[in-house]
């Protein structure tokens, strides 16, 4: 199911991103309101970031009309977790005494 | 096991920005280290004069005079006791750790610190905490100098007292720098390679600003 809103988002924060790919990640399936509150956003900010990964392929929705996130979606986190560890890896950081 | 590796690396990168706040509050307390010193510094020459001035008009018995001189002399060690405190408590009050619960949510914690980092504020901390931390040890050497002078004077009165051999008041003072400088051997070299560590943090950072600002993730 597709979620319908007003101002869909171009660029999405790849924090708010991470975080409601984490929870889906620990909790397989949600239901929108319960993804808001465990995600702490607003409902229709939510649903805006919802209609942005539906249309990636990130999540669907089954018949219940809960949010499943799909093996792309789950792919993109690793990727994620990798592109950050990739320029952080790169940093040697000196060991300071007290 | 790569969010754990992110957020092993990521406790370092915020441990070391920690570290750097600490100095930096080295730099902030400095003022207050310097009024403290120099409080000291008047409030002994304002107990001298009183004495000179009270003695003019009442006549001390010798245990008087020996209680005054140690309150003269208790003046300083009191007051530096209180200004290295002072820094001490300074750099105490800065809270590590506190983006560990946001990190505790993985890659989305990892980018949210990341994200808020103020980049300007931090290359301007390294820098100021380079420069405290040489000023601070600067300070701290003058401080241990001026009482080494002072207790070697002491010694050299006594000496002089005992046995009339006296010391040249230059010797006296050139000797105290040298038992400080000797003393202080290992803070000093402490301090000379955190400053090289510092810089090392600033070119890595700055590696690390212009590349991440640059990168793009492709969803």
């Amino acid at each position: 199911m597709k979620v319908n809103s007003e101002e869909p988002i171009s660029k999405p924060d790849l924090y708010v991103l991470a975080r409601v790919i984490k929870v889906l990640k620990e909790r397989k399936s949600l239901k929108r309101t319960s993804l808001a509150t465990a995600t702490g956003m607003s409902y229709d900010r939510l649903v805006k970031y919802l209609d942005w990964m539906s249309d990636k392929g990130f999540v669907n929705f089954n018949s219940d009309d809960e949010v499943l996130l799909t093996k792309l979606g789950n792919e993109t986190y690793d990727r994620l977790v990798n592109w950050i560890l990739h320029y952080v890896g790169k940093v040697r950081f000196p060991k300071f005494s007290d | 096991m790569n969010e754990d590796n992110l957020s092993s690396k990521m406790s370092e990168f915020m441990t070391a920005l920690d570290q750097v706040k600490k100095y930096r509050e080295i730099v902030a307390s400095l003022t207050d280290f310097t009024i403290m010193i120099l409080g000291t510094i008047v409030a002994a020459i304002s107990f001298n004069n009183f004495m000179r001035l009270h003695s003019l008009f009442i006549t001390a018995d010798h245990g008087q005079n020996i209680f005054a001189y140690f309150l003269f002399f208790a003046i300083f060690p009191a007051g530096i006791i209180a200004a290295v405190w002072r820094v001490r408590q300074r750099v105490k009050s800065v809270k590590p750790s506190e983006w560990k619960t946001t990190l505790n949510e993985g890659a989305a914690g990892a980018l949210k610190l990341i994200q808020e980092l103020e980049w300007d504020n931090i290359f301007s901390s390294i820098r100021y905490a380079k420069l405290g931390f040489f000023i601070y040890g600067i300070a701290k050497i003058l401080v241990y100098w001026g009482i080494a002078t002072g207790a070697l004077y002491v010694l050299n009165w006594g000496v002089q007292w005992l046995f009339h051999m006296n010391m040249d008041l230059f010797l006296v003072v050139a000797l105290a720098l040298v038992v400080v400088v000797f003393l202080n051997r290992n803070d000093l070299r402490k301090r000379y390679e955190q400053i090289g560590r510092l810089d090392w943090l600033l070119w890595e950072l700055r590696w690390f600003e212009s590349e991440f600002r640059g990168a793009d993730f492709e969803a």
